[in-house]
């Protein structure tokens, strides 16, 4: 399927909106990524990336409805679908199957 | 409040700002959707660094961000991820379409009336047109069935008749491998009978046995392939069944025909349907026919004309160069006709296309007119074109009242497409309402509509049929809806909510325009129907040239027992007092057509030319009984001998196609070769022996030489004491031919049915005029009203300050009869030009004159007055006080 792989960042930004059910949107998304992977993120990125998750489906997005607090502009609050869950499983089980083999290389090489 | 508002007041309230052109620079690129939420972005981090005290690093990175955001997807100006609520719009619109027109209730119903009669009457004529163009389609083969009428050309005339010689559809096929099948259909008139009774049966057709592997009749009992097993055997439709015998089940039994064949019944079929050109009701074998009228050698003979011809061709037969060589074949054949100049050319006639198309002498009777069928074609697109203007005008003209609902819409943030196309719901969903209406009457009248046509209609609900209907009735109301649903929506909704609006000059002409040409149509159609309809009582009240209106016309086929008691029987009959003359003949009803013969004529220059021309075999009282009159000379006499072998009598036509000069001088001509010349011994003045259809051709009357060869007589009769007389004709004839049926008719009601067609199509022209006429009376009726309902409080207060009911009358009037003037006088060249053409086909015809005009005219205007004078009336002496309350 096109557009079903998660980029590096793209699975960090959905990792985060997963992590962070409550205001998730551009900025606090920009910020938790600062604080877990001590690089500054140029909100544009953040913003970008966003976009793009949307448009292959990972995510939607509403914007707030009532909140007043940046200068009476609302935010977009973005939420994790079920393709993007399963995106995200998908990356994490091969993830897991690759460490697994290297555990066995390296189990046999030092008994070896 | 808006976000925009609030977050201006927001920002005013922080004392410090992001820098104002960053701002405006990120507002022009942004799209307009992410605007709200990029800029809170940006103004979140500016407030955060303001709020850790770096107001200039905030303001420069303020414009970094701004920069940094310019990237496509942020400028893009598509909006994906919006959903828009479709489906609910539209069940919206179906809502409102019914609510308004409960709202309109009169506009409603007009459209409804309008629209329902436009579409059943045009529904009515296409399906009729349909069978008239589908005659004879339904046989399998009907693609490659082809009939073989000819031209024929003497040195005296040409005419193309449908009947072919014998010998091409026992022949043909055999010599030409692209002809795979050919067989010939004659007629016959018999005597029947069957158990006790006796029967005249004129609807006995005979057919070679190909006849039934080509087309395609439903067979109820017996097999197609052993119908004529046993060549004494005869078929017998369904009610020539059961009128026979009083049942369908009639396979086995026997019948007497002409009192000396003996036939058994050998397959039962159903009736010939009324689409097609061939209507019959019982068969009997070629091979048979050939056999009783000792007419065996009758496969060899390539001239003349007694059967319809019909091939079947194998697909993609080259047909010209067929049709080529058949000729030249036949044409060899033909010496003897060659020699005295006359010939046969032979082509060929699909079997689709004759019911419409030929022209051709000795044809079926049914036969249509494809003059006709492209008429009402015509009127129906003309009513409902009608129908639609009617909608149109109607829904216009009360655009007004919508003005308010259009304006709230569009402020409120309607796109002027989606109100288009509210209001195409609407006329469409009018258009369906109209067209389950239509149907409905088309369901309710159908009967009385066959009544009137003559004959029934095959409507077949095929699927495709349904679809097509469907589909015609969308089109159509997106058709009449586009202008109203264009103009209401175009309203400004400022202008509206102020009251401003009035219905503006550009649209009334449009109205105006729409009218006259509705009327314009309507007129023309009224000028038709009193053309029509005096052209119709013309012909009927023609002078034939003959006594028409006393003749009882009685025909015994000629039968001998009848021949041989025929002095007795006149003489009885005229014993009467309200029997005043008798006459016997053969083939001289001049309602039943003549036959023809040809004939070796001296002409005035002296040369001696072959005619074909139509002969009568009468007796002397001819003349007396049917009150012809003599041109020169003397009919035949008993008084003189000579005159049975040696006499012959003619019209004033004839004798002009010979070039005899006057009728004086036609006297002492001869006709005729050896042994048999005849001298001409009186001209008689001409008279229409074929009907007012054609004119009068030449004639050549003939004694009747062999007394046993007479088959009919007429009598005239007083019809005062019509049963009476009948009585004693019946007693009479049953005393002296007790084994033979009464065949009678009166010929004044023969002479009536021959203008059925036309008489059918003055009333079916005549109805559907009306119709239109009424449906241009409802559309003026729905415009009076809403200018009216418009003027209302100008037309109140004028009556305040004085005015009389009859001025205000007037003043409305004025306005709409100088369109219906403007529309007569349109109508008058429009009307008389297609008139002119429709006379031209009658060979006796009438001219139109100004009193036309004017009745038509006169009709439209007082019809005109009755429609707007019942609004103007209510308006303009109802109580000014209630119409100045209508606010």
């Amino acid at each position: 399927m096109k557009g079903t792989n998660l980029g590096e960042f793209e699975e960090l930004v959905l990792l985060i909106v997963v992590a962070k059910p409550i205001e998730a949107y551009s900025v606090a998304i920009a910020r938790s990524i600062d604080e877990i992977s001590n690089r500054k993120v140029v909100h544009s990125v953040v913003h970008t990336c966003l976009n793009r998750l949307e448009k292959k489906g990972f995510v939607t997005s509403e914007m707030t409805e009532g909140s007043r607090e940046r200068g009476g502009r609302r935010k977009r609050v973005y939420k994790v679908s079920t393709i993007g869950m399963t995106a995200l499983e998908k990356a994490k089980s091969q993830r897991n199957k690759l460490w697994d083999m290297i555990a066995l290389v390296r189990m046999v090489s030092t008994n070896g | 409040m808006h976000w925009l508002e609030w977050s201006l007041l927001m920002d005013k309230l922080n004392k410090h700002s992001p820098p104002k052109w960053a701002d405006i620079f990120l507002e022009w690129y942004c799209s307009p959707h992410q605007l709200e939420d990029v800029q809170g972005a940006l103004y979140e981090y500016f407030y955060d660094r303001v709020e850790a005290g770096e107001l200039k690093k905030a303001k420069m990175m303020y414009w970094l961000d701004v920069f940094t955001h310019f990237r496509p997807h942020i400028i893009n100006r598509k909006q994906t991820h919006y959903k828009q609520n479709n489906l609910g719009m539209y069940k919206n619109f179906i809502k409102l379409s019914f609510r308004n027109m409960k709202r309109q209730k009169l506009t409603s119903t007009l459209n409804l009336v309008g629209l329902s009669i436009g579409i059943a009457s045009f529904l009515m004529i296409m399906v009729w047109v349909n069978q008239e163009k589908t005659f004879d389609a339904f046989h399998e083969n009907a693609e490659n069935i082809y009939r073989i009428p000819n031209t024929f050309k003497s040195e005296s005339e040409e005419f193309t008749q449908a009947v072919s010689g014998p010998a091409l559809g026992a022949q043909l096929h055999k010599l030409f491998p692209q002809i795979t099948n050919a067989c010939r259909f004659g007629n016959s008139n018999v005597q029947i009978k069957a158990g006790n009774e006796n029967f005249f049966e004129s609807g006995l057709r005979v057919v070679d046995a190909s006849y039934f592997d080509m087309f395609t009749w439903d067979v109820t009992a017996g097999s197609l392939a052993d119908f004529f097993s046993n060549p004494n055997s005869i078929v017998l439709t369904k009610s020539a069944s059961i009128k026979f015998f009083g049942t369908e089940d009639s396979m086995g039994k026997t019948l007497i025909m002409d009192e000396e064949t003996s036939l058994s019944v050998s397959g039962i079929i159903e009736d010939a349907p009324s689409n097609s050109q061939m209507q019959f009701s019982s068969f009997i074998s070629m091979d048979l026919a050939k056999i009783i009228r000792g007419a065996e050698g009758m496969d060899e003979n390539w001239g003349g004309g007694q059967f319809h011809t019909y091939l079947q061709l194998a697909p993609g037969t080259d047909r010209v160069s067929l049709m080529a060589e058949v000729n030249k074949l036949i044409t060899a054949k033909l010496t003897f006709f060659t020699e005295r100049n006359m010939s046969y050319h032979y082509f060929l006639q699909p079997l689709t296309s004759i019911h419409l198309e030929s022209t051709a002498r000795y044809d079926f009777a049914n036969n249509g007119s494809a003059r006709n069928v492209s008429i009402f074609t015509n009127v129906a697109y003309i009513i409902l074109l009608l129908a639609c203007i009617n909608y149109v005008n109607l829904t216009t003209a009360n655009a007004i009242k919508r003005a308010k609902e259009v304006g709230v819409k569009k402020l409120i943030g309607a796109h002027k497409g989606q109100l288009i196309i509210q209001y195409l719901v609407e006329s469409v969903i009018t258009t369906i309402l109209s067209a389950i209406l239509g149907l409905g009457m088309i369901y309710m009248l159908l009967p009385s509509f066959e009544m009137l046509i003559g004959y029934e209609i095959v409507m077949t609900l095929t699927a495709l049929n349904a679809a097509l209907i469907f589909g015609g009735t969308i089109v159509l109301g997106l058709i009449a809806g586009f202008l109203p649903a264009f103009a209401i929506s175009s309203f400004h909704p400022l202008s509206v909510l102020k009251g401003q609006l009035r219905s503006g000059k550009k649209g009334a002409a449009i109205r105006k325009s729409l009218v006259v040409f509705q009327f314009t149509a309507t007129i023309a159609l009224i000028i038709a129907i009193i053309t029509v309809n005096r052209q119709m009582s013309y012909l009927q009240n023609q002078d034939l040239g003959m006594n028409t209106s006393e003749i009882i016309s009685i025909n015994y086929r000629g039968l001998s027992s009848v021949n041989q008691n025929k002095d007795v029987l006149r003489n009885k009959l005229l014993e009467h007092p309200k029997f005043k003359a008798a006459t016997f003949y053969r083939n001289a009803y001049p309602v039943a057509g003549l036959s023809n013969g040809t004939v070796l004529v001296e002409n005035g220059s002296g040369d001696k030319v072959s005619s074909s021309l139509y002969h009568m075999q009468v007796d002397e009282n001819y003349k007396d009984t049917y009150e012809i009159e003599m041109a020169a000379g003397r009919f035949f006499s008993s008084e003189f001998i000579s005159d049975i072998e040696a006499s012959v009598i003619v019209n004033e036509a004839a004798v002009l196609t010979f070039g005899w000069g006057k009728p004086e001088d036609a006297i002492g001509k001869k006709m005729g070769s050896e042994p048999r010349i005849r001298t001409v011994i009186g001209v008689v003045k001409d008279f229409n022996f074929e009907g007012l259809h054609k004119t009068v051709e030449p004639l050549r009357i003939l004694p009747l030489r062999n007394s046993s060869n007479f088959s009919s007589f007429a009598l005239k009769v007083n019809l005062d004491n019509v049963f009476e007389t009948f009585d004693y004709l019946k007693e009479t004839w049953e005393s002296i031919n007790p084994t033979v049926p009464l065949d009678y008719t009166i010929m004044n009601d023969d002479i009536n049915n021959q203008y059925t067609s036309e008489v059918r199509f003055k009333s079916i022209f005549s109805i559907f005029s009306v119709l239109s006429v009424i449906i241009a009376c409802l559309g003026l009726f729905g415009l009076v009203t809403a200018s009216t309902n418009q003027r209302i409080k100008e037309l109140g207060i004028r009556k305040v300050l004085g005015a009389s009911g009859s001025g205000l009358v007037q003043l409305i009037s004025r306005e709409f009869l100088i369109l219906v003037i403007v529309s007569l006088v349109l109508a008058i060249p429009l009307a008389w030009y297609g008139m002119e053409q429709w006379l031209t086909g009658f060979a006796y015809r009438i001219n139109m004159d100004w009193t036309f005009f004017a009745l038509a005219g006169g009709i439209a205007i007082s019809i005109s007055m009755l429609t707007i004078s019942f609004q103007t009336f209510k308006v303009a002496y109802g109580d000014p006080t209630k119409t100045l309350r209508h606010e």
